[in-house]
């Protein structure tokens, strides 16, 4: 009866295993790459770039924040936007951008705030996209990560079979407006998501990242910042655009970010959560992109802190 | 640890492997496993408050057997009260503490006096008023000697630990589960996969019906002023069928995890959206607290016996304990409130057992008079659910009050897709709605080929559909 029981429950197991597996080798046949892919563009720039540079990174509040331009032309550094997306977990956005530092860069990270909350510093499923767009990151991702993020392939797999059915079924790709933007092709020469900056405001939405604050994330910000120092390079910290009516809703989980990052980070802080809240008009799609004229007045406050910082 | 959770997945299977073919020598071997894995499965969140349970299940190991041990009635009581003082103490401050705490301050605050009380920086322990529940039930039915102490440590911690409900439910009673942590319990092959089917449909319910709901209902309560009536009534709507899924969903799993080791619990929902009137839903939605809450409660205030006000003080006494067991916050008293306003009229007139008979027994559908009378109680409980999920009295009234409107016959403004997976929901357990559970099957009747796609199409439906993990609602109680 039990190996009759057993020998069923693993034959069944196997086929849902098989199912999964298949979405895994799938190829990706989506004529327009995800922006996810702009990450090999980023790397090129970030080696190409030996001289000292300003790099900015953190999720998509940095990728849709900022104009470098702006911030190169102030600051007479060359500016690389790392940044693309927030799910990849800050462990493996900042060992990624670790890889890249020379003497005399300025790395500014801007956290989004819910990779202080929980265990989301170690990434979601869009960390296991990243893996198939540079498989050589393996490397970076520990074992605590792994058994976080595991629980996301069969979603993940899922996603590439729902990907892959709908990219055979449309027959010829039609550049229409939302495949202008989140793609591979939606990023300037700075590594900015700049192909949005003119278009019309989207329904945002709103988040609530309530939650207990884990300061272990910021342990490991010491820790990047120890590397980095060592390095010969600085490192600052920046508080991410966020909207006024997310900010309103989750005020008390950034004022509890922001006191732990002050009581135990040993980096420099630029401003305050308060000095990067705009309002709800300035926001393209979610509560952390900025829309065209966000990005312009974001990138000059950053200028002007960062400026204080480098004379 | 989580059931739908890959930690999950592969806890499982190493401890049923353990259970029936390291462990089973002897029923003291596999109870100390189920306690060690149990404390594992607890400790996961924080083993800090494991000391919370260990220390719970002493006081009330020790306290059953001198209860036993007494010989005077006051001495039985002394040893009762004692356990019950613990249980319902860490209760109190765990709980409720910061609740009465503010209440207080507001309280005299109204009143013209400003004082300073204390709130404690407190983190609820997972969990805590399920296993309070089950362990005062055993030393209330050993004082009542329903139930005989017993000496066995293991079996006792393992009874009050018991990994598949510990955190959820259901609440079980000690007469039921503690006699089977003594008896010899072997693999029942059917059992073990109606089990499995049990846990696929739980899974089913929380990833697919609840947790896609959980999205659109977070979206609407936390930003119910920005919507129109239509979209809140799809916000409420879809509220009472997350909470529905999330629960139900765990319980489906919990009872399928136990039929494989060999236990069975008792059955914790019994489709109750498809009751009559409101009676029978509370005698199908939560049935082991429903339950608990009658015979440790209800029955001993007097319950239905006395007269008129007594009817009516023991109906609202039960209900408002009820909604306060599910939180320190005067929402929940007020969902407590409005269902004993909704049972009492039945009460009254005695018609609160009227609708006892199974629904639509010799047919599919169902008569029409029956069919508005299910739609009446659905909508009664979703105005309290309303109570239920918002986050205090005045935004449950301010929703209520902006769903009332003429924009109700408007498009709603945000999407309507868990109302695919509701009415695939609301089909199947129709047809089950005589059996234990969504995905019971006749082996008879159905072939192996048929069952296996059914369970793949289930399977595929889970990934393909499922929404972002959700936490279940059930464990911040």
């Amino acid at each position: 009866m039990m190996k009759h029981f057993i020998k069923h429950s693993v034959v069944f197991a196997v086929g849902v295993f098989l199912l999964v597996f298949i979405g895994l080798v799938l190829p990706n046949n989506n004529p327009v790459r995800t922006v996810d892919y702009s990450l090999l563009t980023k790397h090129n720039l970030l080696q190409q770039n030996k001289q000292p540079k300003v790099v900015l990174t953190g999720g998509s509040n940095v990728i849709f924040g900022f104009n470098s331009q702006i911030l190169q032309d102030n600051l007479n550094y060359p500016v690389v936007n790392h940044a693309i997306h927030a799910g990849y977990g800050l462990k493996y956005i900042m060992e990624d951008v670790l890889q890249f530092v020379n003497k005399g860069d300025v790395i500014v990270l801007s956290p989004e705030y819910s990779h202080f909350i929980g265990d989301n510093y170690y990434g979601k499923e869009p960390l296991l996209f990243s893996l198939t767009v540079k498989p050589s990151n393996l490397k970076l991702v520990s074992l605590q990560q792994v058994a976080s993020v595991s629980e996301f392939i069969p979603q993940f797999s899922f996603d590439r079979i729902k990907s892959f059915a709908y990219n055979k079924v449309k027959n010829q790709l039609r550049r229409t407006n939302s495949e202008k933007n989140y793609t591979e092709f939606s990023i300037n020469k700075f590594g900015d998501h700049y192909t949005h900056w003119d278009d019309k405001s989207k329904d945002l939405k709103f988040y609530n990242f309530n939650g207990v604050v884990n300061v272990a994330v910021i342990e490991f910000l010491n820790s990047i910042n120890s590397q980095i120092k060592r390095k010969g390079a600085k490192f600052f910290i920046s508080f991410p655009s966020l909207c006024s009516s997310t900010y309103k809703k989750n005020k008390k989980t950034i004022i509890a970010i922001e006191k732990k990052l002050k009581k135990y980070g040993d980096f420099k802080i630029l401003d305050t959560p308060k000095d990067h809240v705009y309002e709800d008009e300035l926001f393209y799609d979610t509560s952390y992109h900025l829309n065209g004229d966000g990005v312009t007045i974001r990138s000059k406050k950053l200028a002007s802190e960062l400026k204080e910082q480098l004379k | 640890m989580i059931f739908n959770s890959i930690q999950y997945l592969i806890f499982l299977p190493t401890v049923f492997l353990l259970y029936w073919f390291v462990f089973n020598k002897t029923i003291r071997l596999q109870n100390f496993l189920l306690l060690v894995v149990s404390y594992i499965f607890y400790g996961w969140w924080d083993w800090r408050f494991l000391s919370l349970i260990i220390f719970s299940s002493i006081i009330d190991f020790y306290c059953g057997i001198f209860i036993e041990k007494a010989n005077q009635k006051k001495d039985k009581k002394r040893w009762l009260t004692l356990s019950m003082l613990i249980n319902l103490g860490f209760l109190g401050v765990f709980k409720y503490f910061n609740f009465f705490s503010n209440s207080l301050k507001e309280g005299l605050f109204s009143l013209g006096y400003q004082i300073d009380t204390l709130t404690l920086d407190i983190v609820l322990p997972v969990g805590i008023s399920f296993y309070t529940f089950q362990t005062m039930s055993y030393t209330i039915d050993v004082y009542r000697e329903q139930l005989k102490p017993t000496k066995d440590p293991i079996a006792f911690f393992s009874f009050v630990s018991f990994f598949p409900q510990l955190v959820a439910g259901p609440i079980e009673r000690a007469t039921n589960l503690l006699p089977q942590f003594y008896t010899k319990r072997t693999f029942d092959l059917e059992k073990a996969k109606d089990g499995l089917r049990q846990i696929l449909w739980g899974l089913f319910k929380k990833i697919v019906i609840a947790d896609n709901c959980a999205v659109i209902v977070n979206e609407v309560f936390d930003n119910y002023t920005d919507f129109n009536s239509s979209t809140l009534f799809i916000g409420a709507l879809f509220f009472a069928f997350q909470i529905y899924g999330d629960f139900s969903g765990y319980s489906d799993i919990a009872i399928g995890t136990a039929r494989l080791f060999g236990f069975n619990l008792m059955q914790n929902f019994a489709f109750p959206y498809f009751s009559r009137d409101i009676a029978e839903f509370w005698r199908k939605w939560h049935i082991s607290l429903t339950t608990w809450f009658r015979d440790y409660v209800y029955i001993p205030l007097g319950g239905s016996r006395g007269g008129v006000w007594m009817k009516v003080r023991n109906t609202f006494i039960i209900f408002i304990v009820s909604g306060f067991w599910h939180g320190a916050n005067w929402t929940f008293i007020i969902w407590g409130v409005l269902n004993a306003l909704y049972f009492l009229p039945l009460l009254l007139l005695n018609k609160n057992r009227v609708n006892t008979n199974a629904i639509a027994s010799n047919s599919i559908f169902v008569k029409p008079k029956e069919f508005i009378k299910i739609i009446l109680t659905f909508f009664i409980t979703l105005i309290a659910w309303i109570f239920f999920r918002a986050p205090n009295v005045h935004s449950a009234f301010s929703y209520i009050k902006n769903m009332i409107s003429s924009s109700i016959f408007s498009v709603p403004e945000v999407s309507l897709k868990p109302l695919v997976f509701i009415i695939v929901l609301i089909i199947v357990e129709w047809f089950q709605r005589n059996n234990k559970h969504g995905l019971y099957m006749d082996e008879l009747k159905m072939n192996k080929f048929s069952r296996w796609l059914i369970y793949y199409i289930l399977i595929i439906f889970i990934f393909w559909f499922g929404a972002e993990k959700q936490e279940f609602i059930y464990f911040q109680f």
